[in-house]
């Protein structure tokens, strides 16, 4: 039950404040009692100023607005603004009146003119403007369902409106829909800007917190705010603010939606608004469009189009143009309003723009200002590094250390860059931007973010249009082979192949596919009503399933195919048998149309969903309900038994997916996952994970167990993902996507795998040295797992609760960790207790060697040096302050002790004496956190700082500070180095992990966890980073994956540039085998990739040789032989056959040619030009004059019309042919 | 021991400023820290169940957060937020969560002697109603931090209407307290306190702005500068989002 506030229509959560809202509460402490009175707002026939109220328009943030008369100067209807809130009255008069003059001098047809501005008689600002009745830009364009030009043309009319008020001196810096008003004027639509010159009145000045005394009002609409405004920086407000809020009226006009996602902005607090306006950088328009899933069907409606369409009309230039205007950096927009409108005219007019891809030195330097603090740090690091080295050669130092510098920060912005490309699901720019960056810095977040970009295993692209939300897939019962059935065409791939066998199409839509694809159940396009059963492959219809009635909207076969069930449109559920063709049974299931229909692993019960949230089981036998599954509100699209037939999971677009134990009716599990549509779900063959794919065009795999999510598979498609299956074996899992490719990945190698869920509170946890072992310190017990699998290999019983951290001997064959004034020591099997200290033990550690043990107390001071055979003190160090971590430095010289406050000191494990004590700085206050750590090369010691969130790295010999490092608001722990000792870990309060450099400490990337992080550290083979949360999930980090994709990346870089030297897949298979540079996995997988991929990967090689006419007679003959294999794979593809029709063209089979390329056309993806060039010239050098004329326009046309091709390769190809035929015909 | 009301009822004597005063040992201050902390407890509750603690654990967090806050010298750490006991309170269990918890745990076996009676069933009960959750922890606590100065200033403003034996005329004008309702409202109000709509008025008037200057005593009370009072308002609203 929620009721609304009065005041501001805002919901109210059960108990708040006395039932009244907590917004206008406090609004109401700021305006003071005599404001909220209504007495003083004006009533109809009352006169304000010269004017009479007729009555109220309106109530925005700013006031109430009135429709007035007006008698004098002219009589004419006007509009009147009453302001509301507590301001100042005689400072907003005296703002306006002294833009007054430049405002009266505004005179455009696009521009509603403020009249005049008073004061009511209780004292308020009212301002009387012009009266425009229309609707707000956005609404009206979206029901007259303006298409993407005519948007553009409005805007343009807004755009020269507001150069016209910055060439008056007028900056309006509130531009939004609903200031933008259209009316029409002879059929005419007409946009009028209004409010020109209120919000430079009503705004404060800095002093009085501009921002904040908005707060009520300007926090209403942040998503128009330009990043100058969101800074506070009142005085570097120019006319280029409004650039910006036009790009983001351009931009909502465009896509639907504004750049920054208005819920994030709403659910964020304050800081982080700005935040967000002044870095967070939006999505490119087509991006946003993917991200908004399933409404881009209505918003491409409202544009009069289709999503594809839209997507097309938005790639490019209209993109660019939108960014450029969108810059955070004001000098990066256009200069001025009618710049943007003239490159809006450019697109309009085909023209190139002005306005173009972001160029890879301004993301560098963006990502130096980004990375001030941390650039500065590294500068510091580099003189301190230069300052060693003899004076002779410092010069040169210097210039050399500026160059590593340099590079290292170049690898940085490259790196960053590809992670944001990826989060666009660019993957194309991922890939370069990873090629880009420098090889001999690569280290573990790089291979991280290329494992991520290739994290599947094979990419297979179905030829099939667009598919349908009746998408699917199917596997032939021997395994060999895998369908997808777009909805309209079924596609066959010998399983491990990339090279599609064959695809069968033409029955109209494919709303079912039996298990192994033998059969399945088609609606044509007229009768919707009646299915067909047809065997795809004989393309025989077996039987007519003629449902009397309205319209079949769902089908599903029985697994064993002798049932088939459909859903009507008048929510009729049926049963049929699919030999006769006879309805088995039937039932008036819903009371709205059946969305979605399915068969229990065993066939004995169907499940049916409807469009108004009901679900219901049935026993397939009579059709006798079973269950009622209440818990959905939204329609019901997708639903998977699990293979014991005892679970069902069903999913809808609202995003909710619910888990049922079919042994009762409530959901057993529910996940929400935001505005992420749920459009597919599959469960893996032993039940153990749901694979669900969303409209975003992401993959989950969801634990059964506890529906919790264990993986997210980046956004890898470009539009949504509609259908996801496991192979039978359950060793892969595939994802069809809107534009039908099919992505293939391994279950083994997913990316951010659970490793283990609900372990307990983890307090910490070590590796023994060859990663075998994993010791495991929760709060009151230790446990020793197995470093592969997570199963438990040994637990120390309960009831001795752990003091300190434990840590793991080297070989892991025994624990360390302190308790009350005792160490205590574990194999495994038995625990030793080594009694010495006075007091609460808080550390311990093994030495390198496992000869020794250190151990530490708060309340003695002391540290204690044990011979750990013995169980003998041999040392007392006396440190007169609480100790809480011993270290030993890796090569076990030295000792570090960590004590209260700040003291840290290096002992020599040799003599026992203190040889540095780490130098602090003012940048280092407050308390230090987490557990210091060596580098695995002895020579750093780092470790973080509460006081200023800073993290500090020491020179272990010297104790010389080398960098202090500054985060923002975040408390960081070091969490230890990478085995390679390049990289180091930290984990903040925020579930964030960073990756950052040893040696300047820059983040060099940002892994997410969530559930309250409290470890992370590098596997001891550096391939993997294991994290723990407080809520008990450890969870794997894992770059082994990468190897997929270097192979694959070596393999495209053997084909791009096309090279003489490989001809066929037996070429490059050579090459990766001679390829001295590759390490062994990364050879094998290359090896794989191209067995997997099969001979299409050397299209290019065909292509190239057919191409121009000078490549001489063995390489064309070279070419058809490759050409012919490829055909004889790939019998439907269009590339293909033109490579083919090319190459016998080029040999002198023309007669064949003809045959090839007239095959091709039928094809869907048949490249028109190349297609018609050597189709032309094949008839031309027949003879065949009349068949060579008519395309010989066509080609004249691509050359020289106003559509012409760009590509100079396919000029060339179009101009060979065009004097080849002209050439023939005047002979 | 502190129970919310007494709490509150003890607020106006103390300030966060009082607290700040001396670095933490002026007279009075250690008192004053122990009031703010046992009324604004339950906002420090929600954001420790919502980092993803169960509710034994979260209670336990809780308990444990504010005893350290009181025995130990927390104050002298204190340094960019001691403007304001919100950020102070904020940034204070953050890091007690993150870092300060096994060292607290390892003291406790020392013997721990304070003790807050903080009633964690309301707090789990009122805490599965919230609704908002998709909010971030820290959003979540200033969200609960707005509500729960609003709770104490509606709560102090009854119980002095209550000392008057005028509670019924509270409860039947608080609506106002926010705007000023439909026409009508102060004739309708008039009728059902059998009273005229100019004393209504008046009374209305009245209660608004004792309301407003007991919501900005609430408020300076947790701000070392007073003078930020519309500064925090801002915030609050900000903290509680878009209606």
């Amino acid at each position: 039950m929620s009721e609304r506030c009065p005041e501001c229509g805002g919901r109210l959560a059960s108990g708040e404040a006395e039932g009244l809202c907590a917004r206008c509460l406090l609004l109401a402490a700021l305006r003071g009692p005599d404001e909220l009175m209504s007495a003083d707002l004006p009533s109809p026939g009352e006169w304000i100023g010269s004017c009479r109220i007729v009555r109220l328009l309106g109530q925005g943030g700013m006031g109430m607005v009135y429709l007035a008369e007006q008698e004098e100067p002219i009589a004419r209807q006007v509009a009147l603004k009453i302001i509301k809130l507590g301001m100042d009255t005689q400072a907003v008069l005296e703002r306006f009146h002294s833009e007054q003059q430049a405002l009266a001098l505004m005179d455009h047809p696009n521009i509603a003119q403020v009249y005049e501005a008073g004061a009511s008689t209780h004292g308020r600002p009212y301002f009387i403007m012009e009266y425009v009745a229309g609707l707000p830009i956005t609404d009206y364009c979206d029901r007259h369902r303006l298409d993407t030009r005519k948007r553009l043309r409005l805007f343009l009319q807004i755009a020269n409106a507001v150069q016209h008020a910055h060439q008056k001196g007028i900056i309006h810096r509130d531009l939004k829909p609903s200031n933008i008003l259209v009316t029409e004027r002879d059929g005419e639509a007409v946009p009028k800007i209004i409010d020109f010159g209120l919000a430079k009145a009503t705004q404060k000045g800095l002093s009085e917190r501009t921002f904040f005394t908005e707060a009520g009002v300007l926090i209403g609409t942040p998503e128009y705010m330009s990043p100058e405004q969101a800074s506070l920086a009142d005085w570097i407000i120019d006319t280029r603010t409004d650039i910006y809020s036009l790009g983001v009226l351009l931009y909502e006009l465009l896509v639907g939606a504004v750049p920054l996602d208005s819920k994030t902005l709403r659910s964020a607090g304050y800081d982080e608004i700005r935040r967000i306006i002044r870095e967070d950088d939006p999505p490119r328009p087509t991006g946003r469009l993917t991200a908004l899933g399933p409404k881009v069907a209505e918003i491409a409606h409202c544009r009069a189009t289709d999503a594809a369409s839209l997507r097309r009309q938005l790639r490019g230039d209209l993109e660019w143009i939108v960014m450029k205007a969108l810059e955070k950096e004001c000098a990066r927009r256009y200069p001025s309003a009618s710049e943007m409108a003239a490159d809006i005219q450019r697109h309009l007019h085909s023209e190139p723009v002005t306005a173009g891809p972001v160029s890879p030195a301004y993301r560098f330097r963006k990502f130096l200002s980004r990375n001030r603090l941390a650039v500065a740090a590294a500068l510091a690091i580099v003189t301190v590094l230069a300052l060693g080295f003899a004076v002779s050669s410092a010069l040169y130092v210097k210039a050399e250390h500026q160059r590593v510098l340099a590079q290292r920060v170049g690898y940085l912005a490259n790196l960053a860059a590809a992670e944001s490309e990826l989060e666009n699901s660019d993957l194309e720019n991922a890939d370069r931007r990873l090629d880009d960056c420098e090889r001999s810095l690569r280290g573990w977040e790089w291979r991280l973010l290329n494992s991520r970009l290739y994290s599947s295993r094979l990419l297979l692209f179905g030829r099939g249009g667009e598919a349908t939300r009746y998408a699917a897939f199917a596997f032939s019962g021997d395994g060999s082979r895998i369908f997808w059935s777009s909805g309209e065409n079924l596609n066959v791939w010998p399983d491990g192949s990339r090279t599609r066998s064959d695809v069968y199409g033409g029955f109209g839509e494919i709303l079912a596919v039996s298990r192994d694809a033998g059969r399945i159940i088609t609606r044509p396009y007229r009768n919707r009503g009646t299915l067909r059963i047809i065997d795809p492959v004989s393309r025989r219809l077996l039987v007519t399933l003629a449902a009397p009635g309205t319209d079949a909207e769902c089908a599903a076969f029985s697994p064993d195919a002798t049932r088939a069930a459909s859903g009507l449109r008048d929510g009729t559920l049926l049963i049929w048998d699919t030999r006769s063709g006879r309805i088995a049974a039937r039932v008036q299931a819903h009371d709205a149309p059946v969305t979605v229909v399915g068969f229990s692993s065993n066939g004995v019960r169907v499940v049916s969903g409807s469009t108004n949230g009901s679900l219901h089981l049935w026993r397939t036998e009579g059709l006798r309900p079973a269950a009622n599954l209440r818990g959905h509100s939204g329609e019901v699209t997708c639903v998977s038994f699990s293979p014991d037939s005892q679970w069902v999971v069903s999913g809808s677009p609202d995003g909710t997916m619910l888990w049922w134990d079919l042994q009762r009716t409530e959901p057993a599990a529910a996940v929400r996952l935001g505005s992420r549509e749920v459009s597919c779900l599959s469960f893996s063959p032993d039940g153990a994970h749901v694979v669900c794919g969303s409209a975003d065009g992401s993959v989950r795999v969801l634990a059964t167990a506890s529906g919790k999510t264990i993986t997210t598979l980046p956004a890898c498609f470009l539009g949504g993902v509609r259908a996801v299956a496991f192979t039978p074996d359950g060793s892969r899992f595939l994802a069809g996507s809107d534009f039908g490719e099919v992505r293939v990945w391994d279950t083994a190698t997913w990316g951010g795998t659970i490793l283990k869920e609900d372990a307990g509170v983890i307090e910490s946890m070590a590796f023994s040295a060859d990663g075998s072992r994993i010791l495991v310190l929760r709060q009151e017990e230790l446990e020793i797992w197995d470093g592969t699998t997570g199963q438990v290999v040994a637990r120390r019983p309960p009831a001795v609760p752990g003091g300190s951290r434990a840590t793991f001997s080297r070989d892991g064959s025994r624990a360390a960790w302190g308790s009350y004034s005792d160490v205590k020591i574990w194999d495994g099997v038995a625990v030793r207790t080594l009694p010495g200290h006075h007091g609460l033990v808080t550390t311990a550690a093994f030495s390198p060697d496992g000869k020794l043990v250190a151990s530490g107390s708060s309340e003695d001071q002391t540290v204690l040096i044990w011979d750990e055979p013995s169980g003998k003190v041999i040392r007392r160090l006396d440190l007169q302050e609480p100790v809480w971590r011993v270290l030993f430095s890796p090569d076990g010289s030295h000792l570090l002790t960590a004590c209260s406050r700040q003291t840290f000191k290096v002992w020599s494990t040799a003599k026992w004496n203190v040889t540095a004590v780490l130098e602090m700085a003012p940048a280092l206050r407050g308390d230090w956190v987490g557990d210091p750590a060596f580098s695995p090369d002895g020579r750093r010691i780092a470790c973080g700082f509460a006081g200023q969130d800073t993290i500090g790295v020491w020179d272990s010999r010297s104790g010389q500070l080398l960098a202090g490092v500054g985060e923002y608001a975040h408390l960081e722990q070091v969490m230890g180095f990478s085995p390679d000792g390049t990289r180091y870990l930290s984990v903040s309060h925020d579930d964030l992990i960073r990756v950052r450099d040893a040696v300047s400490s820059q983040t060099l990337i940002t892994l997410r966890d969530e559930g309250g992080v409290r470890w992370a550290g590098f596997t001891p083979d550096g391939s993997r980073i294991l994290s723990a949360t407080a809520g008990g999930t450890v969870r794997v980090w894992d770059t082994r994956s990468h190897h997929w994709a270097e192979g694959f990346r070596f393999d495209l870089s053997l084909l791009e540039p096309p090279r003489p030297d490989v001809r066929s897949s037996s070429d490059l298979a050579r090459l990766v085998r001679n390829e001295p540079s590759l390490d062994p996995p990364v050879r094998k997988a290359a090896l794989q990739v191209l067995e997997a991929y099969g001979e299409p990967i050397v299209i290019p090689t065909v292509w190239n040789t057919v191409k121009s006419a000078g490549a001489g007679e063995q390489a064309y003959r070279e070419a058809l032989d490759l050409a012919r294999r490829l055909g004889a794979v790939e019998p439907s593809s269009g590339e293909v056959l033109n490579a083919l029709g090319g190459a016998q063209y080029r040999t002198g089979g023309f007669t064949e040619a003809i045959d090839t390329l007239t095959r091709c056309q039928e094809t869907r993806d048949c490249p028109t030009e190349v297609n018609t060039a050597f189709l032309a010239m094949a008839h031309s050098r027949l003879g065949h004059a009349t068949e060579a004329r008519g395309p010989l326009e066509q080609i004249r046309g691509m050359l020289r019309g106003p559509r012409q091709i760009s590509d100079p390769e396919l000029r060339r190809l179009l101009a060979e042919a065009e004097s080849v035929i002209t050439g023939d015909l005047q002979r | 021991m502190l129970s919310q009301e007494s709490a509150s009822s003890r607020f106006p004597t103390t300030s966060w400023t009082v607290v700040l005063a001396a670095g933490g040992h002026a007279p009075g201050s250690a008192e004053a820290l122990a009031s703010l902390c046992a009324a604004y407890w339950y906002p420090i509750y929600a954001f420790v169940r919502r980092r993803g603690y169960a509710r034994e654990k979260a209670e336990d967090l809780t308990q444990d957060f504010f005893v350290r806050m009181l025995e130990h010298d927390t104050l002298a750490k204190a340094r960019r937020e001691r403007g304001r006991f919100r950020s102070f309170l904020l940034a204070s269990v953050t890091n007690f969560l993150t870092n300060e918890w096994d060292r607290v745990r390892a003291q406790k076996r020392g013997g721990a002697c304070v003790t807050l009676s903080l009633d964690f069933q309301s707090g789990e009960e009122r805490y599965n109603r919230e609704p908002s959750h998709s909010l971030t922890p820290e959003a979540l606590f200033e969200q609960q931090w707005a509500l729960a100065v609003l709770e104490h200033v509606l709560a102090r403003l009854r119980l002095e209407h209550a000392r008057k034996g005028n509670e019924a005329q509270f409860d039947r004008l608080k609506p106002f307290l926010t705007g000023d309702q439909d026409t009508g409202a102060y004739h309708q109000s008039a009728i059902d306190l059998n009273t005229s709509e100019a004393a209504v008025r008046t009374a209305v008037h009245r209660l608004r702005r004792h309301y407003a200057e007991l919501l900005r005593q609430e408020i300076a009370a947790t701000l070392a500068d007073p003078g930020e009072v519309d500064g925090e308002i801002h915030s609050l609203l900000a903290a509680l989002g878009k209606p």
